[in-house]
């Protein structure tokens, strides 16, 4: 029944009938012999580097340094300011490691980070998911299977 | 090279001492046909590759939470369709290339590959496969060159199969007439 559903829809479509069926895509020469190696190799890789978790509270421990720094910074510079005039959230992120921004902040923080950092940040954050934060982090040149798992 | 069956390939996969051959039993069995998925989809050997590369690891790292009443074959091939969707929206989003459309870059790897062997009406063919959304390309390719059952693929795609139906007959009919306006040129 279902062949025959198949065949109707083609019926209206003779120049894709006519064409063979054949696969022209090709694989590098001994490409399926090396790769359940390739795989193998990359997951025992990946489960000798530390997990997504360890690496964050790695991250977390030297992250706190600069996010403590940059506090102390805000609060200086609202001090500074004209009295009842706090800054700007894009100045308060001003000069600030994007990285470190995106291991610190919460969600909250990273849509208002989003909606006043500076171009080209602000175009790629537009609808951030996680895919995209793990395209930025690959931006950022962190390591592949951080952002397997990011992902 | 003998395959083995789901109960088979389970077996191995579930008892520690053999849980990595049976996941390199594994990839050997079914690499190739999501491999052709993958092509078919993104084009490019080394982004089909990249790809395939990230099924296997997802899979190896869910292999604990693969139910045994599902198809190995259905549980992969639903893997590496998600992948290659979130493939093309990353390439889309212009982070790991320039502003070439995606057709007019498929273009140009199918003229410059060595990966290619087809001829014109196979390289018209697929430009005119890659004009499709991503994710009809996928029902498109399903269907057309795989000849897979609707019921499959709405496991696949997690579609229903009246949309399945649906979106396959109007892909039909769209690279119908892209081929037969590409003819009159």
């Amino acid at each position: 029944m279902e062949a025959r559903h198949e065949h109707d829809e083609l019926t209206n479509a003779p120049l894709l009938r006519s064409i063979p069926k054949v696969d022209p895509f090709v694989a590098p020469d001994g490409f399926f012999e090396r790769f359940p190696h390739q795989v193998q190799a990359s997951i025992a890789k990946g489960e000798r580097r530390p997990s997504l978790g360890n690496w964050l509270a790695w991250r977390w421990r030297y992250a706190a340094i600069p996010a403590l720094v940059a506090a102390l910074v805000i609060m200086l510079s609202q001090d500074r300011g004209t009295p009842g005039t706090a800054p700007s959230e894009s100045e308060a992120f001003a000069g600030y490691d994007e990285e470190v921004l995106f291991l610190t902040a919460d969600e909250h923080e990273l849509f208002a980070l989003q909606e006043h950092a500076p171009l080209p940040f602000q175009e790629l954050a537009a609808d951030w998911h996680a895919d995209e934060l793990a395209s930025y982090l690959h931006a950022q040149e962190l390591p592949l299977d951080l952002l397997i798992e990011l992902q | 090279m003998t395959e083995l069956s789901d109960a088979e390939l389970l077996a191995l996969l579930r008892n520690e001492q053999s849980k990595q051959y049976g996941f390199n039993l594994l990839v050997r069995q079914f690499q190739r046909p999501l491999y052709r998925f993958a092509r078919r989809m993104v084009t490019q050997h080394a982004d089909a590759e990249d790809v395939l590369q990230n099924v296997f690891i997802k899979a190896w790292k869910g292999l604990d939470g693969f139910r045994s009443d599902a198809r190995l074959f259905s549980w992969l091939y639903r893997i590496t369709h998600n992948e290659c969707l979130d493939h093309l929206r990353r390439q889309k989003r212009g982070l790991f290339r320039d502003g070439d459309g995606l057709v007019e870059r498929a273009g140009a790897t199918l003229d410059n590959s060595e990966h290619f062997s087809g001829d014109e009406i196979q390289r018209r063919l697929h430009l005119a496969v890659m004009r499709l959304p991503d994710k009809q390309r996928a029902v498109f390719t399903m269907k057309y060159f795989e000849s897979m059952k609707y019921e499959e693929m709405s496991a696949i795609t997690g579609t229903s199969v009246g949309a399945l139906k649906s979106s396959y007959h109007i892909a039909v009919h769209k690279i119908e007439a892209w081929l037969q306006a590409d003819q009159t040129k």
